[in-house]
């Protein structure tokens, strides 16, 4: 198997050892430039990798989406694995994860070097925005900042959310503003439980909220709602809590808070939800959300589980095609394609907030995004092919999307997390905030 | 050698950027025109830190007329040196001989010297030849043992170079930067390129032309008492640049054409100090290209960043005199991205002008009319378009112009020499534009929020 690097700047594939893109001549940073060939997860030889050994991920139409926790009046069943409907599609969701050996003969990979992270202090950790935790880092390159800029690459630097970075080992996430928007009112939260935790060791949990714009305080709203998710997410997980339960009570406390925040009924701030918690080991993954953020597996070789879109959106858009009033095409083309159906804030009301669980076989990436990254790249496989290997560098592949969606006009905030399966090993080294 | 004004004597610089920031997706050169203004005290007494170095032609070909102008002309000048200010006069054949002080030494101004080095003045005999390497080999020896302030000569000839090309570029390489001198050519036998030479290997104000010898002695006094105006010595223009990104050229362009993209040092990193010699109370104008790679749309880059600098030693102790950011924005609106700045397009036409007449007239010399006529046109069209007047009337005295608009010229058949050279020499004097008043930049200011 054999790690795609590409350049943070303008995605271009990069080979082994290259210090500079041949395309944009930008200098690579050191964690694209020292990716190894790594062989966490041995593949099947080549001559097996037939279309029918091809494990699928989900079958069949809307399978892993079901109403699940009732938020309404913020009281939720905690106990959703008890459902037989759940059980049911986790049945049908769930894939075995396949170790394939190596086969004989073909020698071992050199092991991934220590120095994997990058030897400079990441600007940032755990999931507090770049500027206000590390005003003197650069957020692009190992530069220092003088003046507002960095004395190495010269970008000016983004202030408080414009441009936000998550890096940890296990999942790295992108925030930005966008070229349209005035401020950015997504938000994101990643937390790795840590690796010598007795309960869920080296899980990873990744929050991406989108606030509402049409509410007051939509950032404030994003921000407070993707942390609470995360972190209660995260605690009840080390308290041993199954993933599906922990990803309900999470959402239900990040609504609570939500909701906490409204001055009155009539002006309260909103946003969308979208959590994803990967097992480490197995790769599993239960997503969670409310409105139209969204969680991709993208398939990361020919022998993994295909890309697929893990969520359907609360919106118009999505209601009118499954009612089967219009095609997608045609709910696209609406002026209500956007508008959200559920969303979490003092005024939603009752919603249904949906869970899902999904045990790709790797290697690939899980994914979450808001609708600034998936507005240009709607179907799971158009967003695998834009930016190759996102599972094995992603960090590049983070800022390569953002670039991506910028590239296409930047319209709305964009932000991605990616979560490489199987995920980076000890997540203790995952310095967290 | 650093030099480390008074605190009361240090002047102010200021620093002004005018550029289209804008970029279209994809590209990545940066075209700024940086204006740098210096307002120094002037400086009385014991601050008093210059040195001056007055080189008169001596050879064979200054005999009468042009000896007793010569004479007279390095007369005002030592009339114009202050007190208090280190200073030697050496006549230059095919040696460089001392005229005062006899020993090989600079003397400071007082009543006494003043006066035996007007009379000194008056031994000056014209025989020899012209050796002008060897005449700026030895006015650097006489600058050595003075490590700071203000080091000035004057040059005078009025005729060729008799020194072996190399030998003479080898000494221009030497003393390069370590003075500034400024040089005049008396008559017309005297070659433009190689004052041109002089002057930017020793930062000069441009050579000048003395057509007329009774004007040497008001030249010079003007030379001298510009020289005394002088307050900071050895100024660097430091230009960082990003990672990546290729400095195309740095060019001074007002007020004179003057290449200094070969003349970098690194001194921090990324970082190139460009010299720009000694500065008193003026204006300068510097056209800096910069390529960086793209970025995406709406990323700011800060392409350049300029500073005055009076470089400290091992790049410690550097003195920052002022700064400014020469700043590159990727945008998709082709309207703002390609428009040109109306300075930067000014002084990339005073620099073409410079360019096209040199080649014209050179063209001329070698008898290739077809070329002469089309650079010399190119040039009419220029001056007329940045209304560089006093250029446009030099041209005149060199070609016909049947349209200025169009740059359409004949030759004149018979051009007089000291207007062929007049022009020459003047070609890299550019016509300034003033900056734009600060913070009339369209759309929102720049830099961190």
């Amino acid at each position: 198997m054999t790690v795609v690097r590409t350049c943070p700047v303008c995605s271009d594939t990069v080979a082994a050892g290259d210090v500079f893109c041949e395309r944009c001549g930008r200098t690579l940073p050191d964690d694209v430039r020292e990716a190894r060939d790594t062989d966490a997860v041995a593949t099947a030889p080549q001559e097996s990798l037939a279309d029918q050994s091809r494990p699928g991920l989900v079958p069949g139409d809307g399978a892993p989406t079901a109403p699940q926790v009732s938020l309404s009046g913020l009281a939720t069943s905690e106990e959703p694995s008890g459902d037989p409907e759940w059980e049911a599609v986790d049945a049908m969701a769930t894939q075995p994860v396949r170790r394939a050996q190596r086969p004989a003969g073909v020698p071992a990979p050199a092991p991934a070097p220590e120095g994997v992270a990058p030897e400079w202090p990441p600007p940032a950790t755990g999931s507090n925005p770049v500027q206000p935790t590390n005003p003197g880092l650069c957020v692009w390159c190992p530069g220092t900042v003088l003046d507002g800029y960095c004395e190495k690459c010269g970008f000016l630097q983004p202030t408080g959310r414009d441009h936000v970075e998550v890096r940890t080992r296990s999942a790295v996430g992108v925030s930005d503003r966008g070229l349209r928007h005035r401020r950015n009112e997504d938000a994101m939260a990643v937390r790795v439980v840590d690796a010598d935790d007795p309960h869920a060791p080296g899980s990873v949990v990744a929050v991406v909220c989108d606030g509402v714009s049409s509410s007051p305080r939509s950032d404030e709203a994003s921000r407070i709602t993707a942390e609470t998710g995360a972190t209660v997410l995260a605690e009840r997980l080390r308290r041993g809590e199954d993933p599906r339960a922990a990803t309900g009570a999470a959402m239900t406390r990040a609504a609570e808070a939500v909701a906490g925040i409204a001055e009155s009924p009539s002006s309260a701030p909103a946003c969308t939800y979208v959590s994803a918690v990967v097992d480490p080991a197995t790769g599993t993954t239960t997503i969670g959300w409310v409105g139209d953020s969204r969680a991709y597996w993208l398939s990361g070789a020919p022998t993994s589980s295909a890309s697929a879109l893990l969520t359907k959106d609360d919106s118009w858009s999505e209601a009118m095609v499954q009612a089967g009033a219009l095609s997608r095409e045609e709910a696209m083309r609406s002026a209500n394609a956007h508008a959200l159906i559920a969303w979490m804030g003092a005024d939603s009301g009752e919603i249904d907030a949906h869970i899902s669980t999904v045990t790709p076989t790797g290697p690939g990436a899980v994914v979450l995004c808001s609708d600034g990254l998936w507005n240009y790249y709607p179907e799971a496989q158009a967003l695998t092919d834009a930016v190759p290997g996102a599972g094995a560098e992603p960090h590049g592949a983070a800022r390569a999307y953002v670039s991506l969606a910028l590239k296409a006009g930047g319209k709305d905030n964009i932000t991605v997390v990616v979560i490489p399966v199987p995920t980076a090993q000890g997540g203790h080294r995952a310095e967290q905030a | 050698m650093p030099n480390r004004p008074d605190q009361a004597g240090e002047p102010e610089f200021r620093v002004e950027i005018d550029q289209n920031r804008f970029l279209p997706i994809g590209r990545g050169e940066v075209h700024a025109v940086v204006s740098v203004t210096s307002n120094s005290p002037i400086l009385v007494g014991t601050s008093v830190r210059a040195s001056e170095v007055i080189i008169v032609d001596t050879s064979g070909s200054m005999y009468g007329e042009k000896l007793n102008a010569a004479k007279q002309a390095a007369r005002a000048a030592i009339e114009a040196l202050r007190d208090g200010v280190n200073f030697a006069v050496v006549a230059g054949h095919r040696t460089a001989q001392m005229i005062y002080p006899a020993e090989d030494r600079l003397v400071k101004v007082d009543a006494r010297t003043r006066a035996e080095a007007l009379d000194a003045v008056g031994t000056l005999r014209a025989d020899g030849g012209t050796r002008m390497g060897t005449w700026l080999a030895r006015a650097a020896e006489l600058f050595t043992p003075v490590d700071e302030g203000i080091k000035h000569a004057i040059l005078l000839t009025d005729g060729q170079n008799n020194e072996p090309p190399e030998e003479f570029e080898r000494v221009l390489r030497r003393v390069a930067g370590t003075f500034v001198c400024d040089c005049r050519g008396v008559g017309t036998d005297w070659k433009v390129d190689e004052l041109r030479r002089i002057d930017s290997a020793l930062l000069g104000g441009g050579p000048g032309i003395i057509a007329d010898p009774a004007d040497m002695a008001a030249d010079f006094r003007a030379m001298a008492q510009a020289s005394m105006g002088k307050s900071v010595a050895d100024v660097a223009l430091r230009l960082w640049t990003p990672h990546n990104a290729v400095v195309r050229y740095v060019k001074q362009v007002a007020p004179t054409v003057q290449d200094l993209s070969g003349r970098a040092v690194e001194r921090v990193p990324q970082a190139g100090d460009y010299p720009t010699g000694s500065w008193g109370t003026e204006n300068r104008d510097y056209h800096v290209c910069v390529e960086v790679p793209p970025g995406d749309p709406g990323r700011q880059l800060r392409a350049g960043w300029v500073r005055v600098v009076i470089p400290g030693e091992h790049g410690i102790d550097d003195h920052v005199l002022a700064s400014g950011n020469i700043l590159a924005e990727w945008t998709a609106d082709e309207a703002r991205a390609t428009e040109i700045n109306p300075r930067v397009a000014h002084y990339t036409g005073q620099v073409e002008l410079a360019q096209a007449i040199q080649d014209g007239l050179s063209a001329r010399r070698d008898g290739d009319e077809d070329v002469a006529t089309t650079r010399l046109g190119r040039a009419v069209a220029l001056a007329h378009e940045s209304g560089n007047e006093e250029t446009a009337k030099l041209l005149e005295r060199v070609v016909d112009v049947i349209d200025p608009v169009t740059g359409t010229v004949r030759l004149k058949p018979t051009v007089d020499k000291v207007d062929e050279m007049t022009l020459d020499t003047n070609s890299t004097r550019t016509v300034r534009t003033r900056p734009r008043p600060s913070g009339e930049e369209p759309g929102e200011s720049p830099g961190p929020g």
